[in-house]
């Protein structure tokens, strides 16, 4: 009795936290329409100021709590409301749900790198609850905190004054009714901005205040696990259906009673030391739960939305022809790279092949996936276990079960491809046959033991990405009526599924499976010190380990074939299903598609893509670790900067690898080098340096509010205005430059930077001389449409404008009329 | 002379590079109901949205009771008395019924009068008062859409395809408020691809085609050049 | 012969009845109309219809077969077509794909040969019918309603269903163009489609139906040929309002 008191206590005061946390989600999301990830940043970053200015001495002494709260919250908080809303989300009204929910990805990230920035050392900071550690009182056997009271009657307080405000005071309409229609908001006579920015200083004053009071019962004062935590609270805000505040409020009770009694059960994870995470990931798991057992929308008509966001297809000749173009300029880039520079490349083209299943996903479909990076982990892992073979003997039952694997993805991913019965499991048959022959004929690993681990097949890599398709149909069939923002919420608590239960699994698990291991248990060890060793691939007699051009080289040539693949499904009826899917549901249904097949189709096809991917970029790094490169924040920061390359396209795909591997460490690097070149402005140049560094990836994100095309549309633009006919000579002027500096480069004349700040450089002055050449001309078009305003209008363009907008002038139909 | 209520000089406007009002003139006096009429995509909406300020004219001058209105924000507008219907999109779909009627107080007119207005006129609406506004059929939105222009007592009435999606008897009802809002001395420029429903009740008429008023009068004298002009931009977009 | 039968449909929405035992039947090869006030839940019995809503009690047939449990998607492969009163278009396709993909869907279900040949004969024939064929190349947030709506009909069309529902396809299109989509829907007839329309502009529906039925507040109040309605007192009242058009 009293242990279920005691537990029911604590259960209560975690469940308050989460309350807190999950009511302020609630408001933002009703008043602004956006999910905001960055909740639990903002309030992380609020617990750092007010430690430092209630515990610590250097910022003018310990403030006494009362004053240091009312600044944080009164003063802090409203500011970085204010900073929030006009530097960041201002003007995102019509923007795609992928765009409003990447946005404050780059907003968390911005706050976890500044907080990392500001309090670089690991020193700890230990916040002390209100009223201290002792101010207790007692009910029953069990003893309540004074700070567990407070987070209690703070929790319901602000649930009912929260509740009173949204749907009672006109203040609160209004800043629901913004959410809707800013211009109607107009019209009715109130200004949307004032609405607008009420809505996020209340916002970021309630995660201050969820981050000033949960921060003491987290120990010391840590970045991620302050800004996960919230994460805990999503549960809740989805049970309110985003909009409840008392049911939101009940579901994160309910979710702290759930992680208490779940620690009671289970001995605080002594019993089962397999499920011993479990108890940190219990609020994901009841994330997903909710998420698919909720009602769905119905199907409703949305009507014809006009977003901002809109990806041309591309065409099949020109993408081979760019394919080329970027295997040999990669190719080209090899003898003038330093080996350093090649490996840096080569990061960035792995997360660049993983991206590609974000394009297919995200960018053709529609379907939000936050959890990229732990399908390619779990790729990575597949191709370590059942290749390399430390624990799995290679032999009749993998290739069997490889086998059926193989069938199983092909079917769900060719079923939603209109072949007819007979031609459909042809295919199918074929691809397992394939599979068959090919993990039998390679069976991929030389040599067992860490130290003698010497290279990956082909079959390796098939593994990967079979398991990772797999697995993601698996993730998808629960929750394939799932759309949008609530899609990616059930994927991301996949992801943190994956990085508690997989990553961070340190336990053996025995298995016996029959025809695996000779009869005798298999002793499954995914992470044993949470690192792994993966060897480089041997293919053609390639030798891979010691030739970072070579691995470069292949995975350029990887990238493109997967491209292309995907621009000929983009340009063929699956595609354009793919379209209308995400369109409209609606419509679709009702010209007859299947909808669940296509959606399972395409979620396989791309986790099995992400799994390639993924397998290769471990391949190409040597090691995984339990903390790099396939967690959660990498992954969300991963497709932040792929839609901020433009998850519409390939090259979307390209740069947000490219930027996220290589540029801001090579940017980094860059400075860094200054800074020890030129002492005296060292601190600038270190300045730079951290800032590209902590803030790089965040800061593209926030750029994302101008143009959320991406970067890519942008680059097009301009290349559409350099393959004009009157840029010829600006054309010609370029690539001839372009050869000359990279011939200098070969021959030595240039160093690397050198070659870097002349290139780049180069290419944009370029187009953007091609581009003003073009809009110059579109001007005078449009000066010449003014005639008939400025000037009177002659008869002859009177009668061109009439004919140009197929007015016969009257005279003219009479006449006709006659003669008929 | 008197002041119009409304006046538009010269207007020129469009979106983005593209112009799509290519010189408008209009007065609107009090108690007038002047009908625009026009195609599609003639700009009949473009240039509603000039004369409520949600779109600067690049040239030309927006008057309001004889005061140019450079520089005043629609909000603004709104306020002292200029009431405008969009097309199609009146309401907030995710608030309640009476949550949108509560938006409309924003103009200054207190609650329980537009409340009485409102449920008095469309009592269809009363029984939904708790129901989300994007649930409603399409009619019952575009009613409860012109509650705002029943129950804040503008000065300036503009209204944007009335009658899209409504039973016949309802639209008659609809323009035989207009008409007695009219006679109150209230400026109402309506926009309409219907022709016949409009020309009943309005005072004057004008037939704008590709950013133009072609031509401008009685509505007996414009019904007769309508199918024209209807005819004359077929099978254009 | 019928082609659509609906009986008892009863749909309610929290304590709304919107629709309160309604009995429709469309027979083979005729223009059926269905109006009434705003309200009156005929986008309601659309939806119902074709599967996007479940109605809480109530059958359907579509021929002789009882579609009462299948899901939309399976209502198509029967041969149900159907135009949204808000439009439903895929913006992020062309008018040209939006028919296209309407009609590589088909191909993936019907007998008949999906090769892409023959779907772009097909695709060719309903963009001509809806007089569309100049603008395949536009996208079709750029068009005006009246052309987006008769890319919903060429969407269906290419479908060739055995039964189309039409909810309001001539709000947002002015009078010629009206007389235009008459003309469409009754040569579309006369080659064997029975077509079910919801329509506030009296002239096209007293113009091309054969027979009318009247909902007001979710339930049947009368049905009979045009003369009929016309003159059906009850009818004025709660609809035409005195005379009508
Ligand atoms: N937001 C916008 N961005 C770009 N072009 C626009 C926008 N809104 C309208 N247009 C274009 O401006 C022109 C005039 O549009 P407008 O909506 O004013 O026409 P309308 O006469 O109201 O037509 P309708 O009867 O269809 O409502 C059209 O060619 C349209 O494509
Ligand atoms: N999701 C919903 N929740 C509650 N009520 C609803 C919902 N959907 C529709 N209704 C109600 O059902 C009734 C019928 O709506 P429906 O859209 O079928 O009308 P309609 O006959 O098509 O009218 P209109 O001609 O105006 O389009 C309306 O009163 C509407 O308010
Ligand atoms: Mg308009
Ligand atoms: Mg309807």
């Amino acid at each position: 009795m009293t242990e279920l008191i005691t537990f029911t206590v604590v259960g209560l005061a975690i469940g308050s936290i989460y309350s807190i946390a999950s009511v302020g989600l609630v408001v933002t999301y009703t008043t602004s329409g956006i999910f905001n990830f960055a909740h639990g940043a903002i309030g992380m970053f609020a617990a750092f100021i007010y430690w430092q200015l209630r515990w610590d001495s250097g910022w003018g002494g310990e403030w006494p709590a009362p004053i240091a709260m009312a600044f944080v919250l009164l003063v802090v908080s409203p500011v970085l409301g204010i900073l929030l809303q006009s530097i960041v989300m201002k003007g995102l009204e019509g923007a795609s749900e992928t765009t409003k929910l990447v946005i404050p990805i780059a907003v968390m990230l911005a706050f976890i790198g500044l907080t990392n920035w500001i309090w670089q050392d690991f020193e700890s900071r230990i916040p002390e609850p209100f009223f201290g550690r002792d101010s207790k009182w007692q009910l029953g056997d069990a003893f309540i905190t004074t700070h567990q009271t407070i987070v209690v009657i703070v929790a319901i307080t602000l649930a009912l004054l929260l509740k009173l405000l949204l749907s009672n005071t006109r203040t609160g309409i209004t800043m629901r009714a913004v959410v809707d229609n800013q211009d109607l908001v107009r019209l009715n006579g109130s200004n949307p901005n004032f609405s607008a920015l009420l809505s996020w200083i209340i916002g970021s004053v309630l995660a201050g205040l969820a981050g000033i009071l949960i921060s003491p019962l987290l120990g010391s004062l840590n970045v991620l696990a302050l800004t996960l935590l919230v994460v805990n609270a999503y549960a809740a805000a989805i049970f309110g259906r985003l909009k409840n505040l008392p049911l939101t409020f009940m579901g994160g009770i309910a979710i702290g009673l759930a992680v208490s009694y779940w620690n009671w059960i289970s001995g605080t994870g002594r019993k089962w030391p397999w499920l011993s995470e479990l108890r940190s990931t219990i609020p994901v798991v009841i994330l997903f739960a909710i998420l698919v057992v909720l009602p769905q929308e119905r199907l409703r008509g949305s009507s014809i939305k006009k977003y901002r966001e809109s990806f041309k297809s591309p065409d099949i000749k020109s993408s081979v022809l760019w394919g080329l173009i970027f295997i040999l300029t990669v190719i080209g880039l090899t003898p003038i790279l330093e080996s350093k520079w090649e490996f840096s490349l080569s990061k960035g083209l792995g997360f660049s092949i993983i991206a590609l299943s974000m394009v297919l996903l995200t960018g053709y479909a529609g379907e939000i996936n936050l959890a990229p990076l732990a399908f390619a982990g779990i790729g990575a892992l597949s191709a370590y276990q059942f290749d390399v073979g430390t624990t799995v003997e290679t032999g009749a039952g993998f290739a069997s079960l490889a086998t059926a694997l193989a069938l199983l993805l092909s079917f769900l991913i060719l079923s939603a491809f209109g072949l007819k019965r007979k031609k459909l499991w042809f295919s199918c048959a074929s691809f397992a046959l394939f599979t068959l022959v090919f993990v039998s004929l390679f069976d991929g690993t030389t040599g067992t033991g860490i130290a003698s681990r010497e290279s990956m097949s082909l079959s390796g890599l098939l593994v990967a990405t079979l398991i990772s398709g797999i697995v993601g149909a698996m993730v998808a069939l629960p929750a394939i009526r799932l759309r949008g923002l609530y899609l990616g919420l059930a994927t991301f608590a996949f992801a943190i599924f994956v990085d508690k239960m997989v990553y961070k699994q340190r336990q053996t698990l025995s298995l016996n499976i029959p025809f695996f291991g000779d009869g005798e248990d298999i002793t499954f060890n995914i992470f044993n010190n949470g690192a792994l060793n993966m060897p480089r691939p041997e293919l053609l007699n390639i030798d891979f380990r010691n030739n970072q051009a070579a691995m470069l080289i292949l995975l350029a040539i990887c990238f493109t074939l997967i491209s292309l693949m995907l621009v000929l499904l983009k340009n063929s009826s699956y595609g354009r299903q793919l379209s209308a899917m995400k369109d409209s549901p609606a419509a679709s249904a009702t010209l007859g598609l299947n909808m669940l097949r296509l959606k399972l189709s395409v979620f396989t096809l791309a986790a099995a893509i992400a799994g390639l991917g993924g397998a290769l970029h471990a391949s190409n790094l040597r090691a995984i670790q339990e903390d790099a490169p396939f967690t959660v924040f990498e992954g969300l920061a991963l497709f932040m900067l792929t839609v901020v390359g433009g998850i519409g396209y390939i090259t979307g795909a390209l740069i947000g690898g490219i930027l996220y591997g290589t540029a801001f460490l090579v940017m980094g690097d860059f400075w860094s080098k200054l800074s020890t070149d030129w002492e005296s402005f060292d601190w600038l140049f270190t300045f730079v340096h951290d800032f590209f560094l902590f803030l790089g990836p965040a800061v593209a994100g926030i750029g994302l509010g101008r143009n959320s095309n991406g970067i890519a549309a942008q680059i097009f633009e301009g290349f559409k205005a350099l393959g004009a006919k009157k840029s010829r000579p600006i054309l010609i002027t370029t690539i001839i430059l372009s050869i000359t500096i990279w011939a200098l480069r070969i021959f030595n004349f240039l160093d690397g930077w050198t070659f870097l700040l002349l290139v780049l450089p180069l290419l944009l002055v370029s187009t953007l001389i091609a581009d003003k050449h073009q809009k110059t001309e579109q001007e005078i078009a449009i000066a010449w449409e003014l005639i008939g305003i400025e000037n009177q209008m002659s008869e002859t363009h009177q009668s061109f404008i009439d004919s140009m907008v197929g007015l016969e002038t009257a005279n003219i139909k009479e006449g006709e009329r006659e003669l008929q | 002379m008197d002041k119009p209520l409304l006046q538009l000089d010269n207007i020129l406007t469009g979106y983005g590079t593209i112009p799509v009002l290519h010189g408008i003139d209009l007065t609107l006096a009090e108690g007038d109901i002047y009908a625009l009429l026009g195609p599609n995509g003639g700009g009949k909406s473009t240039l509603l949205k000039v004369c409520s300020r949600q779109i600067e004219p690049w040239k030309g001058n927006v008057k309001v009771a004889g005061r140019s209105m450079e520089g005043v924000a629609p909000e603004e507008l709104a306020k002292v008395g200029v009431c405008t219907i969009p097309e199609g999109k009146g309401i907030f779909p995710n608030l309640t019924v009476s949550e949108n009627l509560v938006m409309m107080t924003h103009s200054g007119t207190d609650l329980a009068t537009i409340e009485s207005i409102t449920y008095d006129r469309f009592p269809q609406l009363s029984n939904k008062r708790k129901q989300l506004a994007g649930t409603l059929s399409g009619g019952e939105q575009q009613m409860l859409s012109m509650a705002r222009a029943l129950g804040t007592n503008p000065k300036i009435l503009l209204l944007d395809e009335l009658s899209m999606g409504l039973a016949p008897i309802i639209v008659k009802e609809l323009y035989e408020i207009v008409a007695q809002l009219a006679e109150q001395g209230i400026g109402v420029l309506v926009v309409e691809q219907f022709a016949r429903t409009v020309l009943g009740v309005a005072t004057r008429a004008g037939i704008l085609i590709n950013g133009k008023i072609i031509s401008e009068g009685s509505p007996n004298e414009l019904e007769d050049q309508l199918s024209d002009a209807y005819l004359g931009t077929k099978g254009k977009i | 012969m019928t082609q659509l039968e609906l009986s008892g449909i009863t749909v309610r929405f929290g304590g709304h009845t919107a629709l309160n035992n309604v009995d429709i039947t469309v027979s083979t090869g005729s223009i059926t109309g269905l109006i009434g006030p705003n309200g009156a839940g005929k986008t309601t019995l659309f939806n119902v219809t074709n599967g996007l809503l479940r109605p809480n009690e109530g059958t359907l047939k579509f021929g002789d077969a009882d579609m009462t449990a299948l899901s939309p998607y399976r209502r198509a492969k029967l041969g149900l077509g159907r135009t949204f009163q808000r439009l439903e278009l895929f913006p992020s396709l062309t008018v040209r794909e939006n028919v296209q993909v309407a009609a590589e869907i088909r191909g993936e279900w019907s007998s008949g040969s999906n090769n892409s040949a023959n779907i772009k004969k097909n695709v060719d024939r309903a963009l001509e019918i809806t007089n569309l064929r100049d603008s395949g190349s536009k996208n079709v947030s750029e068009i005006p309603t009246g052309k987006a709506r008769l890319v919903e009909l060429a969407r269906s069309l290419v479908q060739e269903p055995k039964l189309l529902l039409l909810d309001e396809p001539a709000s947002g299109q002015n009078d010629n163009e009206t007389s235009e989509f008459a003309d469409i829907l009754r040569s579309l007839n006369k080659e064997g489609m029975s077509i079910f329309l919801v329509e506030h502009d009296m002239s096209l529906v007293m113009n091309v139906c054969d027979k009318i039925f009247v909902l007001d507040f979710g339930s049947l109040i009368a049905e009979g040929t045009t003369a009929e309605i016309q003159g059906n007192p009850v009818v004025i009242d709660a609809y035409l309002g005195g005379k009508s058009g």
